[in-house]
């Protein structure tokens, strides 16, 4: 059965409904009018999902996104069954600043610029269509009191390496009783970071090999056993961080860590391992000097060596389990990114850029 | 089972056997007990690789810098006053770094349940050091990792104040590998003669990293915040001082060596902040009350001496309260010329915690004076004032003040807040002050800088000799009194006069106005005109941006629907293409509109500017079959002064559209190159094009309102589908913003390959703007 979705648009919402429509989802359009009749029409739909843009006012709307977002939020406290996914859908890129501040609000689970829509339909009605089948997982989950760790399909083997203070969190009160907030911890704090899991490309740069790679996804098979396969991971390829280092000592038998080694000496490594794989070396952007790659830059998504690239303060959000995040010297200068940097790396940057 | 119990006797046996030797090797003792206690059945145990070093060490510090501001922090939290750091041979690898302290040293418990416990939590249970109550500023448990980070081979030498010998441990890191166990490895530890009364020393032997002087000096700025400009031992002269525990501050001392050379220092207090200074400015008064300053700068070689006294216009009259004051002042002007950029952010950033005069009375500092925010002589406000023009605020000074007074003639106030402000306080102010503003204008007065708004240049271009009257800044009443009937004199006639001057000041001002009014509002209603027209745009780029997002989607409907269908999805792909640069076109403008929520300005990153502005255009110059370059910049650091995002924008997008335009009518094959870099403190921006160019004797006129190079007659005239059309109006907007910024603007000869080039010339950004803005 297709997924119900209202779009709430007080303008023409004909090319977005035709988008997802082929995507298995039935979308059904909200005019907004004042504030009671467009929740009454809403309703009237039993939506699974709520999506809508972030400026109604200017097709007669009383209010505008976030009021409404709102109203739907607190009708949750009260009965966590009425919990339903909202994704804020917009033109307006700079509405990212806004978005930012609302998520504090624990208002929208998803922000998608409309623009990528029709260019990335697939990938986002998969998203959505993975929220709302979420949804209904943890809001389950939360009724027959079972354990929301559990949706996570943790490997055995790395049961015990897991940050405690995720298990704790999702055991909580709170994150019992509230699909929403258990959804987006889930979402914006496990899988989409890089900490507990990482993604393509930090993998890439772990190994020290290029994901254009003949055999990328020969070598990505045997990583299969830490694959994640928990919630979200549809629309999120992801490996967890510490299966990458136990595949390292177990079947690559390597007992030096991963990190010791640059690139080369990796996929040497990997090559004596597997003879039979055609793997290329990683490379950074042109302004990167060393091999040592661990993570990514936050902007050109290129590998870096921590040791080298530079640090981006981080806000109070940042969960500990979570790694630190770094910009390379190009994506910095190119996209003016210095303030973003701590005291001590602006000062660094400083110093190289002038001397340049 | 039954191997195990076999085994467990044979262990017990073995070790029975070894207890009863006469040598005891004690490392075979502890490893048959781990052994033996590894067996036991009901129980397990943690054990710890000894590979744990290895990744606490070289995979937890990341930075090199970091490891030894670690340690040098280590070094203040012992209550350390100095600690030097010698760098021998640290040009290549393998070098050594001895540090050396004179704090607290550590007892063999210390040292055993201290440094040699992984995380320890004395720091956690302790954060005030022992005897000063620093703020302890080292990270917990990370410094000895970080000695493992640094070097292969470590020794520590340590001593307390209370104890005969000294202790030496050596630990060789190599020792430490992976799948061993951590706890049976061994260290030497010795017990040697003590080398001084306390203080440990750390030889870090065979450096994993090169150390250049540009490191050293980073590791300095690191710690830079536990090292106080000033400390009691610099101040204090009496040895009156008997309280034990007042912090006398914490310095550091670095040096490099090579060879058997004698050590260079690299960084210290000296080099890092005096040495930078422009002058020093010094006063003191003695018993007879009558005040002597000097004035030295190496820099400026200025070597002065003076008198001063309570009277500002006669140096013969004594500071009736004051005895036994003196101060000592670092004067810094933050100019390129005379504080190298490199030390001015550091300089500046310790100036905005300690800059100021500070006031030690009988040894013991006097809060809150200079404390951030109090201006007790006055410099900020006088500064702000601008009677004296040449920088003398509060953040330009590294000084003290210390008075003796066995007399009490200075008294502290109930609340311990401050000393009251009795004639003796005053007159200490006006003291200090005006020494120092003699110090400043004399320092001007050298560098030819101007020094009072009044002051003019003579023909040979220098500022004419002038002796300014620097006033008290705290008088009693009397005094001010006396100033007021002194200002408003009892002489008619010269009331009148100056009434009369004042009149015709007025009235020229005036008439200057009413002129400087009608240019204003002709401009004015020019502006209304554009800005209008501007927040059209503005809608228009705003409300097309849904329609284009539809359009979007439409396309590329139909073109997965017409599969199959070759001549109209090759005219459908071209549609699809027109559209996106159609797209790249307004999303420029988009950008430019959406900047306009930002109403702040800020120091601009020309890199950002020119490679986004390169990146959108491309498309739309390509279409007109002219190619832009990838710019050129000179370096990767270069900020104009604050301006906004859109006014470049809109240079950029004017110098672009005229360049289009020159290259249609030369029907050239059209390039395009902006070229961005720095020359005497201004950013500047070559736009270069090779079009038909401008005609000789018109490099001035094109900046001009309504110049264009097609004139038409009539309105009808107006051909829709040309585009080389253009209202005249675009340089001049250029020119007003550059101008606008006190830039330039102007036509300069151009390079080989093309006609035309325009040069633009903005300030950069000075280092306050740049750490007002956090970059």
């Amino acid at each position: 059965m297709a997924y119900k979705i209202v779009y709430i648009e007080d303008q023409d919402a004909s090319s977005v409904i035709h988008d997802l429509s082929p995507c298995d989802l039935d979308v059904a359009h909200c005019h907004p009018g004042t504030f009671k009749e467009t929740i009454t029409e809403v309703d009237s739909h039993k939506p699974d999902l709520i999506l809508m843009d972030f400026r109604l006012t200017q097709g007669g709307s009383e209010v505008n996104a976030p009021a409404i977002a709102q109203y739907y939020r607190s009708l949750a406290i009260d009965d966590s069954n009425s919990c339903l996914p909202i994704v804020l859908l917009s033109n307006d890129s700079k509405i990212r600043g806004y978005y930012d501040d609302f998520t504090s609000h624990d208002l929208f689970d998803f922000f998608i610029i409309k623009e990528y829509l029709s260019d990335k339909k697939e990938k986002y009605s998969l998203l959505i269509k993975e929220l709302i089948a979420s949804y209904k997982c943890i809001s389950t989950s939360q009724i027959e009191n079972q354990d929301l760790v559990d949706l996570l399909l943790i490997p055995d083997k790395l049961e015990i390496d897991i940050d405690p203070r995720i298990k704790e969190t999702l055991r909580s009160k709170q994150y019992q009783s509230n699909v929403y907030l258990a959804s987006s911890f889930i979402l914006n704090k496990i899988v989409k970071p890089v900490g507990v899991l990482i993604g393509e490309d930090v993998l890439s740069a772990r190994l020290g090999v290029s994901k254009t790679s003949n055999d990328w996804g020969a070598l990505c098979k045997t990583l299969k056993n830490y694959e994640y396969t928990g919630l979200y991971s549809g629309s999120y390829q992801r490996w967890w961080a510490y299966g990458i280092e136990v595949w390292w000592k177990e079947i690559i038998e390597e007992s030096n860590h991963l990190r010791r080694f640059d690139s080369e000496g990796k996929l040497k490594i990997l090559q004596e391992k597997f003879p039979t794989l055609q793997l290329q070396k990683v490379v950074g952007d042109p302004t990167t000097k060393t091999e040592n790659f661990w993570t990514i830059c936050q902007r050109n998504f290129l590998p870096i060596d921590p040791g080298e690239a530079f640090e981006i303060q981080s806000d109070l959000t940042l969960m500990p389990w979570l790694d630190t995040k770094y910009y390379s010297y190009e994506s910095i200068r190119d996209y003016d990114l210095i303030k973003e940097l701590t005291d001590i790396e602006r000062a660094r940057y400083k110093e190289m850029a002038k001397r340049s | 089972m039954e191997d195990k119990l076999v085994t467990l006797d044979e262990l017990k046996s073995q070790l029975t056997a070894h207890l009863e030797n006469n040598e005891l090797d004690y490392g075979l003792v502890l490893k048959l007990s781990h052994e033996i206690a590894a067996l036991e059945k009901g129980k397990v145990r943690f054990s710890i690789d000894a590979g744990v070093i290895d990744r606490l060490g070289q995979e937890l510090v990341a930075r090199q810098e970091t490891a030894v501001s670690e340690l040098v922090k280590n070094s203040f939290d012992a209550d350390s006053e100095l600690v030097t750091l010698t760098f021998k041979d640290s040009d290549s690898i393998g070098g050594t770094l001895i540090i050396d302290d004179d704090g607290d040293g550590m007892t063999r418990d210390e040292l055993v349940d201290g440094f040699m416990r992984i995380s320890t939590t004395s720091k956690l249970h302790n954060p005030l050091s022992r005897i000063f109550k620093r703020q302890r500023a080292g990270q917990k448990g990370i410094g000895r990792f970080s000695v493992q980070r640094l070097g292969l081979g470590l020794t520590i030498i340590t001593q307390v104040a209370d104890s005969n010998f000294a202790l030496s441990l050596k630990i060789n890191w190599n020792d430490y590998k992976k799948d061993s166990n951590l706890l049976t490895i061994s260290n030497e530890l010795e017990i040697t003669e003590k080398t001084k009364r306390k203080g440990t020393q750390l030889v870090i032997t065979g450096l994993r990293d090169k150390w250049s002087n540009a490191s050293i000096r980073r590791v300095y700025r690191y710690v830079s915040n536990i090292i106080q400009p000033f400390s009691l031992t610099d101040v204090v002269t009496t040895e009156n001082n008997d309280g034990d525990d007042i912090d006398p501050g914490f310095k550091a001392l670095f040096y490099k060596q090579e060879g058997n050379n004698s050590p260079t220092t690299v960084a210290d207090q000296t080099v890092m902040v005096y040495d930078h200074a422009v002058a020093e400015i010094q006063g003191q008064i003695d018993d007879s009350g009558i005040g002597i300053y000097t004035i030295d700068s190496k820099k400026l070689d200025i070597n002065e001496i003076g008198e001063i006294g309570n009277d500002p216009d006669d140096s013969s009259v004594p500071f009736s309260e004051l005895k036994n004051v003196r101060f000592k002042a670092f004067y810094y002007i933050y100019d390129p010329d005379l504080l190298p950029k490199m030390h001015a952010t550091s300089i500046r950033k310790l100036a905005q915690r300690e800059g100021g005069i500070k006031l030690y009375r009988n040894g013991f500092r006097v809060l809150p004076y200079a404390e951030p925010g109090n201006d007790w002589l006055d410099l900020d406000r006088s500064a702000r004032r601008r009677t004296i023009l040449p920088q003398h605020a509060n953040l330009n000074f590294l000084g003290f003040v210390e008075i003796k007074d066995p007399e009490n003639l200075f008294n502290e106030t109930s609340s311990r807040e401050g000393l009251i402000e009795n004639n003796a306080f005053m007159q200490l102010q006006n003291f200090v002050h005006r020494t120092i503003v003699t110090g400043v204008l004399k320092v001007a007065a050298v560098r030819n800088i101007k020094q009072i708004p009044s002051q003019e240049k003579n023909k040979l271009g220098n500022y004419e000799e002038i002796s300014v009257r620097i006033k008290n800044i705290a008088m009693t009443i009397e005094e001010l009194e006396r100033e007021f009937e002194e200002g408003n004199g009892g002489n008619k006639k010269r009331g009148k006069r100056k009434t009369k001057v004042i009149k015709d000041a007025v009235e020229e001002l005036d008439a200057l106005h009413k002129s400087e009014l009608k240019k204003t509002i002709k401009e004015r209603s020019m502006l209304r005109v554009l800005s209008s027209v501007g927040l059209t745009v503005t809608q228009f780029i705003h409300e097309i941006k849904h329609h284009m997002d539809h359009i979007k989607s439409d396309i590329s409907f139909i073109i997965s629907e017409l599969e199959g269908n070759n001549v109209a999805l090759e005219r459908l792909t071209i549609l699809d293409s027109n559209f996106e640069s159609f797209a790249n076109y307004t999303s420029y403008f988009n950008d430019v509109v959406s900047q306009n929520i930002i109403r702040d300005i800020r120091p601009q990153n020309m890199l950002k500017i020119i490679n986004s502005f390169v990146n959108t255009m491309d498309s739309d110059a390509m279409k007109s079959g002219i190619e832009l370059l990838p710019p050129k910049f000179s370096k990767d650091w270069l900020y104009t002064k604050s301006m906004h995002p859109s006014e470049w924008s809109s240079v950029l997008f004017n110098l672009y559209t005229n360049s289009k335009k020159a290259i249609q009518r030369a029907k050239s094959n059209g390039k395009i190159l902006i070229e961005c870099g720095e020359e005497n403190d201004l950013i500047f921006i070559e736009f270069s094009d090779n079009g038909d160019g401008i005609e000789i004797g018109a490099e001035e006129k094109i900046f001009d309102e309504f110049y264009t190079t097609t004139s038409v007659d009539s309105l009808a005239e107006l051909d829709q589908n040309s585009e080389i059309l253009g209202t005249g109006l675009g340089l001049k907007i250029t020119k007003d913003i550059v101008k606008g910024y006190h830039g330039n603007i102007r036509v300069v000869s151009a390079k080989s390959e093309f006609s035309t080039c325009i040069r633009i010339e903005i300030g950069k950004a000075t280092e306050k703007e740049l750490d007002e803005h956090g970059i």
